[in-house]
């Protein structure tokens, strides 16, 4: 027994040692970071951003190119475009990857750096930033950084697309906001026009709202973004916010690069009592369905969504196409680009963008919002896409601006996303306790301040503190 | 007391050579949990005194600020209690329920009728975690979930199971119990099918009542297998992370309120926000729970076995 207790003594010290060794090991160097890309390739080779002017960027050997997107609706676009570019080079082939997005990026913290993503990524500017820090992306070819600030594509695109002074990501589509609103259900609540102010907003959803005999809603007057993970509530909260000239943070001075909360201002504070008051009339609830799948169900008559719920309505709910149109919101919107960038790891460059320069042209850039239902970021496509929008008036909301319509980007800084889920977090807390705070103004200021304050403290800790 | 190293010395060279098979067969097992368990939990130790931004190199050693900033930071805080009341509230009610179940199942049912009940309880065990979720997220839907209609039968009000913070908290432990139970049940089964009949008839001869039994002689010697139980499901609980996500996840349409927990916050921290020296340390966190938890098993088992 005596040997056996020793035995056991001994592994328990085999075991600790190897802890500390592994330990010390390690503290020999700095916490390995996920492998480090080689420095900056230089540029394909430049040209006219059109395929037939570097024809030879995928000659040789069989290449297959794998295209990582994290919207999945968008597949069917690349496996389109991928066929369509194989007539041209019969050696490459494609492999088309996505998830949803959040999963998506979390593949791609680990890949990029790793050197196992895709040889084309779509994703924001923004969001790859920081990768971008780390020269783990390449730079746009100059012919296609030419062609993009040529002409073609909004100036708040290119800004959206800009990182460092520089551009890295060719754009190839564009998400934004429009209001979805049940026109058979305006009708029968006496509504006329659409929704064209936010005042219009908030008397429709009272006039739309249809309740149970115990007071509870069974059709939501407008179905606000209430709950949920990650930072859609507050990205929605945003965009209510613009309405009234006021944004999350404000840039101050404009151009230095420093920012500050401003969603505590009395604008702030008005539209999130706008919430909690709705939510105490139940005009809105936290306990029916929401958003799209509440719209194509018929138990909310209008919410604010992106365009891909245009293509899903027709394949999930076909019966309420023709009884349902979009408009832009009243003043403005927030606009994110989704670009193509090759990471440094790629192995065929040279045909990824060429592959890249494919995707620009407008037969493809068309059958983006053909199939997909998302907006193309090139907006020179004249007749085709006045064509599509003559054929397809549903897309209106996200096709027409009104003169003077606000565009916003995402703030360049890294740390954005932080924020803005982390405010999301106490949104969602905040509406859960409408009960309580409906009709507080002081209680919602409190509160707001207390939120911004943790805003300011993360833009700090970046060294973005413009207060 | 002699220590570690002395202890191996003290090892008569026989004793090596005669288990020298055991050592060769545990080998592979014991590089792969060296490799795979023991290097990242080192690296995360050290990570954790790092400001490291994931993708960045790890260049700025902050010592244990990462900690205590932890200790200043609402949701870990928020993150760190709702773990805990899921933690004890699973741990409570899957081992209560499983003991009750497995008392009944032993003392009542025997042969292919009691082996169906069980396999009829073990079967959450099988059945994927994410699954799962999604069918407990229409059981627990507001509108038309079977449990609200359960409940409207009694004349009980509808429960916003998923919306409201606290209802979400108490709906994944209902449905953490529900997957957990079975997997409990067999295990104290087991347990006491192996304690000896003799002792029951005995006890019956002397006329103690079938309480009495379970009381005086189930339990006490079940003490062993049901601090197993009790701990596993306590490490396990706190580990807690697919249900919050699942039931949370669905923005297009159902609405969830997410339960903050430890491993969530972890994940949202080092993955999303890209602060992984941070993560680490709330990682470490989490380890250090779970190992004075293992420790108070390892004291309880050894003092029931002595």
């Amino acid at each position: 027994m005596t040997s056996s207790r020793a035995l056991f003594k001994a592994f328990a010290l085999a075991s600790s040692l190897a802890i500390a060794v592994a330990a010390c090991g390690s503290g020999s160097t700095t916490p390995a970071p996920a492998s480090q890309g080689a420095a900056s390739q230089p540029a394909a080779s430049g040209g006219a951003a059109s395929p037939s002017a570097a024809a030879d960027a995928c000659a040789g050997d069989p290449i297959t190119l794998n295209v990582w997107g994290g919207y999945p609706e968008v597949d069917a676009v690349y496996k389109a475009a991928g066929e369509e570019f194989t007539k041209l080079h019969p050696n490459v082939s494609f492999t088309v990857f996505s998830t949803d997005l959040r999963g998506f990026e979390q593949k791609l913290t680990t890949a990029i750096p790793s050197g196992t993503a895709g040889d084309v990524v779509v994703r924001t500017t923004n969001f790859l930033s920081r990768f971008i820090d780390q020269n783990l992306l390449q730079p746009l070819p100059e012919d296609l950084n030419a062609a993009i600030t040529a002409n073609g594509y909004a100036k708040e695109v290119l800004a959206d697309n800009t990182y460092a002074d520089k551009m890295w990501g060719m754009p190839i589509f564009t998400g934004g906001t429009g209001i979805y609103y049940n026109t058979d259900m305006y009708t029968e609540a006496g509504i006329t026009g659409p929704p064209k102010s936010m005042d219009d907003l908030i008397a429709n959803a009272y006039k739309l709202v249809v309740k149970d005999g115990s007071g509870n809603p069974t059709r939501s007057g407008w179905s606000l973004r209430l709950a949920g993970q990650g930072s859609g509530v507050a990205e929605k909260f945003w965009i209510l916010l613009l309405q009234s000239g006021k944004t999350l943070i404000r840039e101050t001075p404009e151009g230095s690069g420093k920012w500050v909360a401003e969603y505590n201002g009395p604008e702030g504070v008005k539209l999130f009592q706008m919430y909690v008051d709705m939510l105490k009339a139940g005009v809105t609830s936290l306990n029916i369905d929401a958003d799209a799948k509440a719209f194509e169900t018929k138990q909310t008559a209008q919410f604010l969504r992106e365009s891909w719920v245009i293509p899903e309505i027709a394949t999930t709910a076909p019966d309420l196409v023709g009884h349902y149109a979009t408009i832009a919101p009243p003043v403005g919107d927030i606009l994110t680009t989704e670009s193509m960038f090759v990471p440094v790891a790629a192995p065929h460059p040279e045909c990824s963008w060429e592959f890249i320069r494919f995707m620009r042209e407008p037969a493809q850039q068309i059958n983006l919002v053909k199939v997909s239902g998302w907006p193309p970021a090139r907006q020179d496509l004249g007749a085709d896409l006045d064509t599509f929008l003559a054929e397809n008036p549903t897309y209106e909301g996200f096709l027409k601006k009104p003169d003077g319509f606000a565009l916003t980007v995402t703030p360049p800084i890294a740390e954005f996303d932080e924020i803005e889920t982390k405010l999301a977090t106490h949104l969602v807390e905040g509406y859960a306790d409408f009960a309580n705070l409906a009709g507080n103004p002081d209680k919602i200021q409190e509160l707001l301040n207390t939120w911004a304050d943790e805003t300011n403290t993360i833009l700090k800790d970046n060294g973005h503190f413009g207060g | 007391m002699n220590s570690p190293l002395a202890a191996v010395r003290g090892v008569p060279r026989r004793t090596w050579i005669r288990y020298r098979f055991v050592f060769l067969v545990l080998a592979p097992v014991m590089v792969l949990f060296f490799y795979l368990r023991v290097i990242p939990t080192g690296q995360a130790m050290l990570m954790s005194l790092f400001d490291w931004a994931l993708i960045k190199p790890a260049d700025k050693f902050v010592g244990l600020d990462n900690y205590v900033n932890l200790l200043a930071d609402d949701n870990f805080r928020l993150a760190f209690m709702n773990t805990t009341i899921f933690a004890v509230g699973t741990t409570v009610f899957s081992v209560a329920i499983a003991l009750l179940l497995a008392a009944l199942l032993a003392r009542f049912v025997t042969g292919r009728v009691g082996g169906f009940i069980e396999l009829l309880y073990f079967a959450p065990v099988l059945v994927p975690m994410v699954p799962v979720t999604l069918g407990w997220r229409e059981i627990f839907n507001y509108q038309h979930g079977i449990l609200n209609s359960a409940l409207g039968v009694f004349g009980i009000a509808k429960v916003p199971w998923l919306s409201d913070p606290d209802m979400a908290l108490v709906a994944v432990v209902i449905l953490s119990v529900w997957k957990q139970v079975g997997y409990n049940m067999i295990i104290l089964l087991v347990g006491m099918r192996a304690i000896p009949i003799v002792y029951h008839e005995a006890a019956a001869v002397d006329g103690a009542s079938a309480w009495q039994q379970f009381r005086r002689i189930t339990l006490p010697l079940l003490a062993p297998v049901t601090l197993f139980v009790v701990v596993i499901t306590t490490i396990s609980a706190y580990n807690v992370f697919t249900q919050v996500y699942v039931l949370a996840s669905d923005v297009q349409g159902a609405p969830g309120h997410l339960v903050r927990v430890l491993v969530y916050d972890i994940f949202e921290n080092g993955f999303r926000f890209f602060n992984m020296g941070y993560a680490a340390a709330e990682a470490m966190y989490l380890f250090i729970i779970i190992l004075v938890l293992t420790i108070i098993q390892f004291r309880f088992l050894r003092g029931s076995n002595s």
